[in-house]
């Protein structure tokens, strides 16, 4: 179990949340188009990504509002959340997956 | 019971039957048939938020997890575009309809949820005690004041909670989850019964 930051009520239990899979994943435009092979690649192909990954969490037992995360899938820590919309907000390159944005930089929110 | 809103009509809870929990320093009741809103919309609206601040009497709280109160009403931020409103026993007809009449042609959603929930309060110097054994929402002074509200959860159940003020917690339940939360409450108490 781990925390995860919601941009709204701030850090809290995982448990009140749940998971969205691989964020940014756009549906594919002209769908009477396209082929097999690419509404296969939008529906299933995945990431499996080991260390930054931007993901998508709903706050279930929270505000109940869905919003967009970079978690560390090694360390599951997360670094932080963002609203739907808004760009990713990248770690450093070194960072260790240890500790979270607000750890790291206390000033910019709680 | 409320056989004094419908005379010779009584009517119950899951928690009618059971026995309010009084002990030193904690005691545990049941706030049965509140009346309970949901209303959505968009706060940056001023046509919206300034008809729900007329028939509320108090301005929606903007701020997560925040709230404002004005007489029996009480108005809890539920998410950015979400309220949920509490009044008196049996008063939301009244209200809901004053809201839909004050937002016409406004873009909204108002949902009677009195039925769905009931309200359980805890209140003595125990209750911080009692609350943490199922919640891991930080209710220290410090960081959940008077008026702070949020939707978290209690052991299996989801609960909507807020801090009435000192050490008087409010917590809404589904009426499905009731059972559940108050046996759990009324064990975890066991350990301070005489
Ligand atoms: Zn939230």
């Amino acid at each position: 179990m781990f925390l995860v930051k919601c941009p709204w009520c701030g850090w809290r239990e995982q448990t009140e949340f749940s998971y969205g899979g691989e964020a940014h994943i756009a549906r594919p435009t002209g769908t009477d188009e396209i082929s097999d092979q690419e509404w296969g690649d939008y529906i299933y192909s995945r990431k499996n990504t080991k260390g930054v990954h931007a993901e998508r969490w709903v706050h279930t037992q929270g505000c109940g509002r869905w919003f967009n995360a970079v978690r560390h899938t090694v360390t599951d820590v997360m670094w932080d959340s963002y609203k739907m919309g808004e760009d990713a907000p990248n770690p450093p390159k070194d960072w260790d997956g240890l500790s979270s944005r607000d750890e790291l930089e206390p000033s910019e929110g709680k | 019971m409320v056989d004094a809103i419908h005379p010779g009509v009584t009517a119950d809870t899951p928690l009618t039957a059971k026995t309010p929990v009084q002990i030193e320093g904690l005691s545990i009741t049941e706030l049965p048939f509140l009346g309970k809103i949901t209303l959505r919309g968009d706060a940056g609206d001023k046509g919206f938020a300034d008809a729900a601040k007329k028939v509320l009497g108090v301005a929606l709280p903007t701020a997560p997890m925040s709230s404002a109160q004005k007489g029996s009403i009480r108005v809890f931020w539920k998410a950015f575009d979400e309220w949920l409103i509490w009044t008196e026993a049996d008063g939301q007809t009244k209200l809901i309809a004053d809201l839909r009449a004050a937002l016409d042609g406004v873009g909204k959603a108002v949902v009677d949820l009195s039925d769905y929930y009931t309200v359980i309060r805890v209140s003595g110097s125990l209750s911080r005690d009692l609350l943490t054994k199922g919640c891991a929402l930080d209710l220290h002074p410090r960081r959940f004041t008077p008026g702070q509200a949020t939707g978290t959860g209690f052991h299996h159940a989801t609960i909507f909670i807020t801090l009435v003020e000192g050490d008087t917690f409010d917590v809404m339940i589904r009426w499905s989850f009731a059972d559940y939360l108050w046996d759990y409450f009324a064990d975890g108490a066991r350990e301070w019964s005489a």
